[in-house]
Formats: C-alpha cells, sequence, structure tokens
C-alpha cells in the first residue's frame, strides 16, 4: 500500500533551476508558436508555481502539441533543452545536486534516443509507446531487484 | 521500494502523455514519457542508495533494564537509534513486542529521526502475563526519501531475551531474630538404625523399574508385571504439618504467608528424599485436614507430598482476629475470671457467668484445626517423631497449646512463623508501628522457642525484614 501524500511534508525544491526551465521554455514556446506560444508558457510556469516542475515538464509537452503540432529537427531539441531544467529541478533541493542531476540528466537523453531510435525501427505506433514503456518498466524493475539485494531483503527461497 | 502517492501521480502524467503519443503520434510527447522515465529511474536509483547508506549507517539498541522479569512485573525498555552521518531519510523506528507482551500502543514504541538528526531515543513499559521465555523481535525501520517519493520497510535485528519466571517467593529468610540460620533441616543423625526394608504397596510395572522388585504373585493374578515398591526403615519420623487456612492468605500475589511456608516445607521435602527420611504430610485447611500423607520414603510418596505443597491454596474461611489479646487459653480465662469476681461492676456481674467454667475452654481448643491435626499426627504416627509446624502468628495461644501437645512424650518439634506484619501489603505505612508489631511478634517466638524440645523460626521476605531492623538500628 503506498503511502498518503499527506503524510509527507511540502518537498523544497531548487527555485533557481525552477525560475531558469519557466524562462526558457518562455523563450522557446514564443519562439516556435508565437503569442500563444507565449500564453502556453505562461500557462507552464503557472503550473510550475501551484503543482511542482515536473508537472510543468508534462504540461509544457502536451501543450507543445497544441502550440506546435509539426515540430522536428533541430527545433524540437532547441525547445527540449529549454525544457530541460523543469526536470532538473524536479528532484528535491537537498539532492546531492551535480552528480543526481547529471544521472537525470544522462537517463533523460538516453531515453530520448531510445524515442528516436524506436521511430526509425518500428512502424507501429503502439510499438513505439510500448518499447519505451517497456524499457522504463524493465529497467526500474532491476533497479527494484538491485535495491532488495542490497538491503538483504531477499530470501534464499526467493527465484 | 513501495512508491508514494505522489510517485503514482507522476507516474499517472507519464501515463497521460503516452495516451496522447499513441493517439496523435507525437514525438513530443514521447520525449515527455522519456523525461518523466528519466525522473522515475534516476530517482528510484538514488533512493536506493541513500536507504542503504541509510542502513548501513544505523545502530539501534533496545535494551531491558533488566533480563529477567516475573509475571505480569512492569519492565522499562530503553530504544535508542543512532547514525553514524546524517541522512536525508525520514527514519521511523518501531519495536514490536513479543506476542504475549502487554505493552503500549505502537505510537509509543516509535521514535522518528527527521532527515539530518543523528539521534533519537524513547522508553516504555511492557509485561509479560506469562512465564517463559521470549526474544524481542526485530525492530522495524520504515525509511522515506527526502522528496518523499518511496519508502521502504527493513528490520533490523535485536539480540535480546527476556526471561519471565512464575510468582513465588525470593530471598526467603528462615530465621531468628532477624538472624538468618545456615540450616534449619538437613542431615542428622539417624537414631538407632532402619530395620531393613518394609513393604509399602504393589503398583504396575513401569519401565525403568527394577526387575528384582517384581511381584511374581502379583503379577500371576493380575496378568500383568507388577512390582512391589519397599520403603526404608528409620526410628525418627518427619511430619510436616502445614498450616493452609485462609490466614496464610496474607501478602502479594504469588508472595504470600503461605507461598513463603511452601517454600521452606518443599526444602524439608527434598532434604527428607536425599537423606531417606520417612515424611509424611498433613495440611490444616479451616475445616480441619486438607490433605495427608503419612510418612514415606517411598520416591511416590515424596512426589506425593511435593505435588499437595505445590498444589495447597489457602482454604476460605473467616479471617481470624488478632488475637494477642483474646483470651483463649484457660489460665488467661481464669485470671479475667477472678479480676472479675472481685468487682461489683454491672459489666463484671454480665460477663461471670462466661468465665466461670474455665475448663470447659479445653473443649473449644479441641476445635482449632491445627490442635485437632497435631492431635491427629500423634494418634496415627507412630515411634520418634519430629513435628515440623508451618504456620502464621495470628492464632498465638491456640499454637502455643499445639504446639505443647506435639512435643508431648518427648517428640522434638520446629516451629516456622510467617509474622504477618511482614506480608501485609505495600510498603510499611509506619516503619515505627510495623517494628513495634514485629517485636511483638519476636518476644512470642522467644517465648515459644523456650518450650523444650522446641525450636521456632520465623519466615518471611528478607527485604521487608531487612527495614524494619534498621528501624531497630536507628532507635539504638
Amino acid at each position: 500500500m503506498s503511502a498518503s501524500v499527506a503524510d509527507f511534508g511540502p518537498v523544497r525544491r531548487p527555485r533557481g533551476l525552477t525560475a531558469l526551465g519557466m524562462v526558457l521554455t518562455l523563450g522557446a514556446f514564443t519562439l516556435v508558436g508565437g503569442g500563444v506560444g507565449t500564453a502556453a508558457a505562461v500557462a507552464v510556469a503557472g503550473i510550475a508555481v501551484l503543482t511542482n516542475p515536473l508537472t510543468a515538464f508534462v504540461g509544457a509537452h502536451l501543450l507543445l502539441f497544441l502550440v506546435a503540432p509539426d515540430i522536428a529537427g533541430l527545433t524540437f531539441v532547441l525547445v527540449e533543452v529549454a525544457l530541460a531544467p523543469l526536470l532538473l529541478a524536479s528532484l528535491p533541493a537537498e539532492a546531492r545536486s551535480m552528480q543526481d542531476r547529471l544521472l537525470v540528466a544522462l537517463s533523460f537523453v538516453g531515453l530520448a534516443a531510445t524515442v528516436v531510435v524506436v521511430r526509425d525501427l518500428v512502424d507501429a505506433r503502439w510499438g513505439e509507446v510500448g518499447v519505451v514503456v517497456g524499457a522504463i518498466a524493465l529497467l526500474g524493475y532491476g533497479i527494484h531487484r538491485y535495491e532488495l539485494v542490497r538491503l538483504d531483503l531477499v530470501s534464499e527461497s526467493d527465484p | 521500494m513501495q512508491p508514494t502517492r505522489r510517485t503514482w501521480q507522476h507516474v499517472g502524467l507519464g501515463g497521460v502523455l503516452a495516451g496522447v503519443g499513441l493517439l496523435a503520434a507525437q514525438p513530443a510527447s514521447l520525449v515527455g514519457v522519456a523525461g518523466v522515465g528519466a525522473w522515475l529511474l534516476s530517482t528510484q536509483y538514488r533512493t536506493t542508495h541513500t536507504f542503504a547508506q541509510t542502513v548501513d549507517d544505523l545502530t539501534v539498541e533496545v535494551d531491558p533494564l533488566r533480563h529477567s522479569a516475573v509475571v505480569d512485573e512492569r519492565l522499562r525498555v530503553t530504544v535508542s537509534a543512532e547514525l553514524d552521518d546524517p541522512s536525508p531519510c525520514g527514519v521511523t523506528l518501531t519495536v514490536r513486542l513479543p506476542l504475549t507482551a502487554d505493552g503500549p500502543a505502537e505510537a509509543d514504541r516509535t521514535i522518528d529521526l527527521a532527515p539530518g538528526e543523528t539521534t533519537a531515543a524513547t522508553s516504555f513499559t511492557c509485561s509479560f502475563p506469562v512465564a517463559g521465555q521470549f526474544s524481542v523481535p526485530d525492530v522495524e525501520v520504515e525509511l522515506t526519501d527526502d522528496g518523499a517519493t518511496f519508502t521502504e520497510s527493513v528490520t533490523v535485528p535485536v539480540d535480546q531475551t527476556i526471561t519471565v519466571d512464575p510468582r513465588h517467593p525470593r530471598n526467603v529468610h528462615v530465621g531468628q531474630g532477624g538472624n538468618r540460620v545456615a540450616a534449619a533441616y538437613g542431615e542428622h543423625a539417624a537414631g538407632s538404625g532402619g530395620s531393613g526394608l518394609v513393604p509399602e504397596e504393589i503398583r504396575q510395572y513401569t519401565a525403568g523399574d527394577s526387575l528384582d522388585n517384581i511381584d511374581w504373585k502379583a503379577t500371576a493374578r493380575q496378568g500383568s508385571p507388577h512390582v512391589r515398591d519397599y520403603e526404608s526403615q528409620t526410628d525418627r519420623k518427619t511430619v510436616l504439618v502445614v498450616d493452609q487456612r485462609s490466614d496464610m492468605a496474607v501478602g502479594p500475589e504469588g508472595e504470600s504467608m503461605l507461598d513463603f511456608a511452601r517454600e521452606v516445607a518443599i526444602g524439608y521435602a527434598r532434604s527428607a528424599e536425599e537423606l531417606d527420611d520417612p515424611l509424611g504430610l498433613y495440611l490444616v485447611g479451616d475445616d480441619g485436614i486438607a490433605a495427608k500423607q503419612r510418612p514415606t520414603t517411598s520416591t511416590r510418596g515424596y512426589r506425593r507430598i511435593r505435588d499437595a505443597l505445590y498444589e495447597a491454596s489457602p482454604t476460605a474461611g473467616p479471617a481470624a482476629p488478632d488475637t494477642t489479646t483474646h483470651l483463649t487459653r484457660p489460665a488467661d480465662a481464669r485470671r479475667v475470671s477472678r479480676e472479675l469476681a472481685s468487682e461489683n461492676s454491672a459489666f463484671a456481674t454480665t460477663l461471670a457467668p462466661f468465665f466461670a467454667e474455665t475448663e470447659s475452654y479445653v473443649h473449644r481448643i479441641e476445635g482449632d484445626p491445627l490442635f485437632e491435626t497435631l492431635r491427629r499426627v500423634q494418634a496415627e504416627v507412630s515411634g520418634t517423631v519430629w513435628t515440623v509446624v508451618l504456620t502464621s502468628d495470628a492464632r498465638r495461644n491456640q499454637l502455643r497449646d499445639a504446639i505443647r501437645l506435639a512435643t508431648k512424650g518427648g517428640d522434638h518439634a520446629s516451629v516456622f512463623l510467617t509474622p504477618r506484619v511482614l506480608y501485609e501489603d505495600g510498603e510499611f505505612a509506619d516503619l515505627e508501628a510495623a517494628y513495634d508489631r514485629y517485636a511483638d511478634f519476636e518476644s512470642f517466638r522467644v517465648s515459644l522457642d523456650r518450650a523444650p524440645r522446641t525450636n521456632v523460626y520465623e519466615v518471611g521476605p528478607g527485604d521487608r525484614l531487612e527495614a524494619l531492623l534498621a528501624t531497630r538500628r536507628r532507635r539504638s
């Protein structure tokens, strides 16, 4: 059973990184979407302030579909770079900053690269989504097993 | 590792992005899914390391104040947790108790180490309603990461065992005037020696019995192997007369007068068995003899005596008044009769008839269960008898007469008295008054001890007696 959010206090997040993400998002969205892009960027900033940077990151990708439906190539990469600070700001402020954020960044680059490769290799749309989600689930399960071993929670009868 | 609801919310957002990517063929949505996945995996990996480091740094100590207790005794347990280095995790430790233990609610057995804290401690009390040896279960440690995204529960072993003993008298003092006697019973001269083996009873053969003891005639009669038990015969027989009247119920549970008397009686029984002394037992209840075993030297007989002693409990009956000033001896009655005769008051006139027939008092004392029991012992046990009486000091005059009866005809008696003042509940509210009562008891004991062939000892909790004797030392 998962714990309730109410069980935990508020999580402090790095405000500087969040602000940087909002500014870059504003610039990138304005660049690719004009006035609509600016409005979407303001909405993303609002989400970041009201909820958390990760939700804002997700919201930005949903709004990007409205702002620039046909975005691709270098422009798309630049927009993702502009959104990256929001993703990095989603870690708690107490996290070991450089090491942990580098881990998030590398994971993001790796999974994004997987998306690019999969799009070239798999024709079916559901196949693309399945491979990406499956890769995340597989890696998550691997870390889970590693955790069980590391904390000595694996009994001898476990497979 | 269990995700929190906060984590599931983020996973749900990733699912929405995946759905949009599936419906709209948008690469941006899939990259967004990759972003959420990157956050999830890196957080999971980072949390795993943090949890492992925290568990490695954690030292938990569960320290009962004592490792032994008696049933229902409150036992204080101190719990402390220490981290070598501050951790970003929140750590909650919950001490679990053995299933049979009675303890406080879980919240009172829990300590929290907030992120950054390195030490925490708490203490609580628990008790055990049953006797036995109990291992303290592992301490449950719940970890929560600094982003409140994952929790994990691990256990830390606690190598602690608590032994719970049944309630029984401890620090049993047997002595005279506050001085312990090393051995009120034990090896003694065997007298003129035994006269061989006396058949006691025939019983069915059981594994371990010597084949030499098989009674072939009885075996032929019964159709199955039977053996004949013998008892050796010595001149002196020991008879335990244990008072289990309601007076003996005074004292805390497991440490009543009867419990202390029982300890002494069982010591006698063991000693007699080791020395092959003939041993008998009479249990005195409020209405007469509650149990009886004539002197025996058989193993089964000794066992029956021990079983009867263990099972003895105070019988129901009216509590005895403090009889130190009651007129229950003929001599006292005659004295009061003389005093009343010299008075002309209405009070003396009214009471005089009750003291006129002073000799009838002997019939009344014959109704005393202890006296009656000793009379029965005299009648039933032949030869030299060493009577061991274990009783309280509640009925002093009856006791005096009963002991006189027991030592009639050259027999010896050992009397073990449980002074009521040493057993009454709680601490001594008035130490001086309690000492005065003990001094009164002691003078009674000494007067009884002066009787020929009689040794009188006091039996009681040593710590309480020591408290009274400290008062005497202060006075002097």
